[in-house]
């Protein structure tokens, strides 16, 4: 083959497919033969190909987050071990203050791949564990202060040294786990994936050439990030703000997210995140980039394959001790959800705030309602027929109703409604009750409980079991929005939060929180869960009757709702009344209006010329000249460079919430009453959202040029 | 008495009916176009062809028909275009939902997530009371009352066929057999299909999947009905045997009640043809690709039967429904080459289709596919393609090839070589694939090419995945029929078992006696005389807790009495030899899924070989001429011997480079490798020593 310059178009694409193949085959060698369903049955493993310096080439596996994770620790085994590094070796680390993945219960399982001699690449695999000892089985400890009651610490350590098994590390771990004969074959699937993948790597950086491959490899990066640059180019310079909220105990914890768009760099700015909590969601920066990289691709570039690009693109400024940047000995068991996942949310927001406003972005047809952070998951244990207590993860509390789409209703069970992000389908019924010692009553969709919208939120699961075969089962919980909803897009409501409750064999009914520990089901009690749900997109009022009309049939609403929610009124033969509805919706938003506060700001002056062409801001809301407009209504909001959000009348409706006071604020369009934005918020909190194109920016008060943010590029 | 010396096997395409008729060793072929909804027309025009081939009349030949073998996608097509019964489901109460949410898959669909289709209404779902756990022990009893008000309900919405599915049924199918009884007495009329009695099998997703299913195709028979009674009339004597997915065949009468086992016949057919391919040339561990318009399909063979699967994906339902385990990727003949948003080169896996098909058709196809860039490089003859019954253009190929590659600076025959090489390691990447994830050596295994232009990449797939030779057969284009002609009769049964090892003895024992005498009924309601009848027994195992079984071949009489001792010792067998030492540890529990009894019905004389008259004396083949391969990125097109595949002989050989333009495809042996022609007309590729 001729060698050719560096944007080769075809050779590149050779070794992506080759690369690929070899993380198929490791993938089915480690399905093949890992024990656990959260590996088998959910898939919740990863493989991951790096270069000699631990930059990813290619990735596989369906929980994306994972490979900005183990990269990091490849780099961590690399400052640890350097020239000691040796062919045959296989290295393990779980923990994430020195080196581990996404969190203590993942476990990397690292292997340096040789040809001619020399250390040519990386192969890492990671997965998640049922248990990697520490206080509570199954080693997500919600009352853990301190990372050493979470679990088994493991800084990158040699399994297995020049194709000798380390015996002294095996035997540290079946010393230190719970079931641990099970969770032995579940690491040793990652190591024999980790050889089939060294193997096959190996053999290929032969056939091509050491220097070959590696200038291929950095090809195959450079690629991506040339289109993720462009992308970026695409989006209007400015700041982009949103707002992450853990809920933390009985209060909720605020982390402003600021995206400043520069040039084709894009700056996330975390730097005023609440400080380290004595409580298992503290994070780290490189955990916070191996989430927000998977959905950033995801946003601006979906086609584009896995690889060192999309965290390279990510600027990403923290303060050291804080929830997204904590230090020894913060506990750390749950560093890749709570707060990480609400970070994540808020960036993927930021981000489309960003392709909204910009009218020449890419990913304008591909807007929702903000991402859902919601999830539960219920760590059992039990002592089985031989007096041994085993323990298992039921991850159903995952499967959430998707927020609602610009065009379309969101998804049944599913937390997203676009590609990617991570593809888990849940265990049969049949396959759960085999293993476990439970019996479902049932197993559905949730009905009745829908971020509304224009377009709704999917249906989140719902379900109850017992115990059966067993005399008591102890669970200890894990989750988050429990109390605190997850907004709406454009004018849409809150979506539901989750909830555990445990149904008494004398018919009580307990609430369970979501990181309750101890939660003891008898002969008789059933659990009971209810998955959350993301927020609906666009007012209520705007929604089809007829999708109102299918909405009631399939029990996703009740009459009441129908009626006061979305205005819907129905003739007496059950038919819509198309004349009583509009009436009805005309009569509820000036009814809005009449109870909601003035606007803080109300817009005054002169109306824009006409001949101006409309910029995008938000939906539903225009840039005409330095007029931002209700563009359905003509309404003036504000004029540059105020935030428009302040020329919203506001109608405030508390949220029931069993923790801190919390409520739903509704920026109305000051002359039609049309929802145009809902925040869920506490009393005293400003906008969650702030749109400051430099554009926008810019007629008001002509600012000088800002340096870009100061940036950990660090990982 | 007419002597019954005749095999017949038909493929009812989407275009095209195939017929061959096997006599005396000899085999006639015929094409008809294809006839829907009516198959019948175009089934009898291609065999009264196929008989005139052979010199003889239809009316003379069916009466002398031992076995008449039918392929049709009557069943794929109803489930593709949605064209099914009304199906109600009867389920457990409390999870009439598991259809509908599909586990929480999503497919995406331009960029968005869909949930996974559903072929029953919602108001067509019915829970009803009941309730069995693991150990099939009866928790809430079935109120009768209570199913016939939900058939009554099932009935007001207006259902055309019922599938019944209770969790655990597989195990315990007391309530489903009961509700079964009690549909079919208040609405009689309607076919009802029970999950436990179709299949089985865990994972109660699966199998209702595959109950509705089935309940929505029952319609689908109507026309094979009516041709097999024309048949009849005609004077066919043997029963006509359809072929399943599972890489078989059974009877009409049998199939009658179970359409769904014919829903993915199409691709078992082709590959229980090149089974049949691989045998002959006496090889029993092989891989197969079949390389069509829109895509690259891999399966393999093991002791010469059809590797099966027990589930997977069926267009876009997954279901449990067992079929020789073919995947395929999106790099066929029409794929679409394009450049991506990184400025890289891509192949699929998007298809021209055949309208407008690739830009050398002429038929106003711009975008080129695999197949411009082959008829760009040279492989192909562009005045020669399908024996010269379709004319290429070259200067099409090259334009449209030039005109993706320009915008990244690749010239017409450079953007060819690179779309022809992505799409060799797409194969390539799939054939890896295979080979990984069954744990199958390479070298050990052959390759069976067959459709389309495979053979032009066979060759080199097999060289860079060590797969120790080619074969090629001359049957290709009318392979799935040739397959329909010459398939075993085979008929599964299996029951599920969920026993930790060593378990009840009695139990074990039981099962293997319950699928042996199931599967023998079905082999005689298949009408296979009692010496042709063999029954072979497989364990599903895994240790306790893993997501798939491995399928354990058993001795032909299984041990008694031994609890699965033995059964559990082959399982440890085989997982190490698939993943080694390191995969296992001594605690492990291993779980007895489940046993399968696989009945054969061997047709005496299938094995009869197309023209297998004589091995030929070894000489080189003769050469017709030369033309310019683009074989380089960036050297000039060197001259390559070409051959008239017509015209080649037994035991005549061809060393590469070479291209042998034969009647249904062209075959590219590489540089280092060298070609035979076998007794029956296989084209046999290997590389020097």
């Amino acid at each position: 083959m001729r060698a050719r310059a560096a944007n080769d178009p075809i050779a590149p694409e050779l070794l992506r497919t080759r690369l690929e193949a070899i993380g198929q085959e490791a993938g089915a060698a480690v399905e093949q033969t890992a024990i656990s369903p959260v590996v088998t049955e959910s898939k919740d493993y990863s493989v991951t190909l790096c270069d000699a310096d631990g930059a990813v080439v290619s990735a596989s596996g369906v929980v994306e987050l994972h490979f900005g994770a183990v990269m990091h620790a490849v780099r961590s085994t690399l400052a640890r071990h350097g020239e000691t590094i040796a062919e045959g070796d296989v290295f393990i680390a779980n923990d994430p203050h020195s080196g581990g993945g996404l969190h203590p219960q993942d476990i990397v399982i690292q292997r340096p791949v040789f040809a001619c001699g020399r250390r040519v690449a990386w192969v890492a695999l990671a997965a998640h564990m049922m248990d990697m000892g520490g206080m509570v089985p199954g080693s997500s400890a919600a009352e853990a202060t301190e990372c050493y009651q979470e679990a088994l610490r493991l800084p990158p350590v040699r399994l297995i040294r020049r194709g000798e098994e380390v015996s002294d590390i095996w035997n540290i771990l079946r010393t230190n786990i719970r079931s641990a004969a099970l969770i032995e074959m579940d690491m040793r699937a990652l190591v024999i994936g980790a050889g089939v993948a060294a193997g096959k790597l190996a053999e290929l950086v032969g056939e091509m050439g050491v220097e070959a491959f590696a200038a291929a490899a950095g090809r195959l990066i450079a690629g991506c990030e040339r289109v993720l640059r462009e992308r970026i180019a695409a989006l209007e310079d400015g700041h982009y703000l949103s707002a992450a909220w853990v809920e933390y105990g009985d209060t909720v914890l605020r982390i402003p997210c600021d995206l400043h768009v520069l040039g084709d760099r894009l700056q996330f700015d975390l730097t005023q995140a609440p400080a380290q909590v004595p409580h298992f969601f503290n994070s780290k920066a490189y955990i916070i980039r191996s989430v927000i990289g998977p959905r950033l691709r995801q946003i601006l570039a979906p086609g584009l394959p896995y690889n060192q690009a999309i965290y390279d693109v990510v600027e990403l400024a923290t303060t050291s001790g804080t929830v997204v940047d904590c230090v020894m000995p913060a506990p750390i068991a749950a560093a890749h959800t709570d707060a990480a996942m609400a970070v994540y949310a808020a960036a993927g927001q930021c981000m489309q705030l960003a392709i909204h406003a910009s009218p020449n972005a890419v990913g304008r047809e591909f807007i929702v309602a903000p991402d859902l952070a919601a999830y539960g998951t219920g760590r059992w244990n039990y002592l089985d027929e031989t007096g041994q207590r085993r323990v298992y993860t039921l991850i159903d509390g995952a499967f959430s109703g998707s927020p609602a789409g610009y065009d379309r209703d969101g998804l049944d069970l599913h937390a997203s409604l676009t590609g990617g992000g991570t593809r888990i389908e849940y265990a049969d019924v049949e396959i759960l009750e085999t293993a476990y010692p439970i019996l479902f009553r049932d197993r559905s969709s949730a009905g009745g409980r829908h971020g509304y919208g224009a377009h709704r939120s999917g249906a989140g699961c719902s379900e109850a079991f017992r115990i059966h075969g067993t005399d008591a089962l102890i669970g200890n919980m894990t989750g988050t929005r429990a109390w605190f909803p997850t907004g709406g897009g454009a004018g849409g409501l809150p979506g539901a939060p989750i909830r555990f409750a445990v149904a008494r064999a004398d018919g009580g009914v307990e609430p369970v929180g979501v990181h309750a520990v101890g939660v003891t089901l008898r002969a008789g009690d059933h659990f009971e869960m209810l998955c959350a749900t993301g927020g609906g997109y666009g007012d209520p009022l705007d929604r089809e009757p007829t999708a109102l009309v299918r909405d009631l049939e399939e029990r996703r609403l009740d009459a009441p709702t129908a009626r006061e929610i979305y205005g819907l009124a129905l003739a007496s033969d059950g038919t819509i009344d198309e004349a009583a509805t509009e009436a009805r919706r005309t009569a509820l938003r000036r009814e809005r209006l009449r109870r909601a506060r003035p606007a803080s700001r109300p817009a005054a002056g002169a109306p824009p010329p006409t001949a101006e062409v409309d910029l995008p801001i938000y939906p539903g809301v225009v840039q005409r000249g330095a007029w931002a407009v209700a563009e359905r209504s003509g309404a003036l909001l504000a004029r540059a460079p105020d935030n428009w959000l302040d020329g919203c009348p506001v109608l405030e409706t508390p949220i029931p919430s069993p923790a801190e006071p919390i409520l739903m604020r509704a920026h109305l369009d000051p002359s039609s009453g049309r929802m145009l934005h809902v925040d869920v918020v506490r009393p005293g909190d400003g906008p969650t959202i702030e749109i400051r194109p430099e554009r926008w920016v810019s007629l008001g008060q002509p600012a000088p040029v800002e340096a870009g943010l100061p940036v950990d590029l660090t990982l | 008495v007419t002597a019954r010396d005749l095999l017949i096997g038909v493929d009812v395409g989407g275009t095209f009916t195939d017929a061959v008729l096997i006599a005396d060793g000899r085999s006639f072929r015929a094409k008809s176009p294809s006839t829907y909804p009516d198959i019948g027309r175009g089934v009898l025009a291609s065999c009264r062809l196929a008989a005139e081939a052979a010199g003889l009349e239809l009316a003379e030949a069916l009466p002398r028909v031992r076995r008449f073998g039918l392929g049709t996608t009557a069943v794929t097509n109803v489930i593709a275009t949605r064209s099914g019964l009304r199906v109600g489901l009867l389920t457990t109460r409390g999870f009439e939902e598991t259809l509908r949410l599909g586990r929480g898959r999503a497919q995406e669909v331009d960029g968005w997530l869909h949930p996974p289709p559903c072929l029953v209404e919602r108001k067509a779902i019915v829970g009803v009371a009941e309730r069995i756990d693991r150990h099939g022990t009866v928790l809430t009893p079935l109120d009768p009352a209570e199913v016939a008000d939900a058939a009554r309900r099932l009935d007001e919405v207006g259902v055309d066929s019922i599938a019944v599915a209770f969790l655990w049924s597989f195990l315990n199918p007391a309530h489903e057999r009961q509700a079964a009884a009690i549909l079919k007495q208040v609405l009689p009329g309607v076919p009802v299909t029970s999950s436990a009695e179709l299949r089985p099998v865990i994972r109660e997703y699966e199998r209702t999947n595959l109950a509705v299913l089935n309940a929505y195709s029952v319609g689908a028979y109507a026309g094979v009905e009516d041709l097999a009674a024309e048949l009849r009339a005609g004077g066919l004597a043997a029963p006509v045997l359809l072929c399943h997915s599972g890489g078989g065949s059974m009877s009409i009468d049998q199939a009658r009640s179970q359409p769904v086992w014919l829903a993915a016949s199409g691709p078992a057919a082709g590959v229980a043809a090149a089974a049949q391919v691989a045998s002959l040339a006496g090889e029993s561990r092989a891989l197969t690709c079949d390389l069509g318009g829109t895509s690259f399909d891999v399966a393999h063979l093991a002791d010469q039967t059809p590797a099966r699967t027990q589930r997977g994906d069926l267009m876009g339902f997954w279901t449990a429904l067992p079929r020789v385990d073919v995947e395929s990727v999106g790099a066929g003949g029409g794929s679409v080459a394009w450049i991506d948003e990184r400025g890289m080169l891509r192949v699929g896996p998007k298809s021209a289709g055949s309208v407008p098909g690739p830009a050398c058709y002429g038929r106003g196809g711009e975008q080129p596919t695999l197949t411009d860039a082959l008829l760009a490089l040279g492989y192909i003859d562009g005045e020669r393609f399908l024996g010269g019954r379709m004319r290429l253009d070259r200067e099409a190929a090259l334009l449209a090839c030039g005109r993706v590659g320009e915008a990244v600076g690749l010239d017409a025959v450079e953007t060819a070589w690179g779309v022809r090489e992505i799409a060799l390691a797409e194969m390539v990447k799939a054939v890896r694939a295979r080979l990984s994830v069954h744990a199958l050596p390479a070298a050990e295994h052959c390759l069976v090419s067959y459709g389309g232009c495979g053979a032009l990449f066979a060759a080199e797939v097999a060289r860079k995945t060590g797969l120790a030779r080619v074969l090629i057969p001359e049957l290709a284009s009318v392979l799935s029929a040739y397959g329909a002609a010459t398939m075993d009769i085979r008929r599964e049964r299996l029951c599920s078992l969920l026993l930790k090892l060593p378990g009840d003895p009695a139990r074990i024992d039981r099962a293997i006696e319950e699928v042996r005498a199931a599967a023998w009924r079905d082999l005689e309601g298949d009408g296979v005389p009692e010496a042709d009848r063999s029954v072979a027994f497989e364990a599903d195992m895994r240790f306790a807790g893993q997501r798939w079984e491995v399928a354990v071949r058993l001795p032909a009489e299984p041990a008694r009495g031994d609890g699965g001792r033995e059964a559990e010792a082959l399982f440890r067998r085989e997982y190490l030899r698939r993943y080694g030492a390191a995969a296992t540890t001594t605690s492990g529990v291993v779980e007895l899924v489940s046993v399968r009894a696989v009945g054969v019905g061997r047709m005496a004389g299938a094995a009869a070989a197309p023209d297998a008259d004589r091995a030929g004396r070894a000489r080189p083949a003769r050469s017709l001429g030369r033309r310019g391969v683009q074989r380089d990125r960036a050297a000039p097109a060197t001259p390559v011997a070409t051959f008239d595949g017509a015209l080649l002989s037994p035991g005549e050989r061809l060393q590469g480079p070479a291209l042998v333009d034969a009647p249904d495809t062209t075959i590219w042996i590489p540089e280092g490798m060298a070609a035979r022609v076998d007794a029956h007309h296989t084209l046999i590729v290997e590389a020097l020593p």
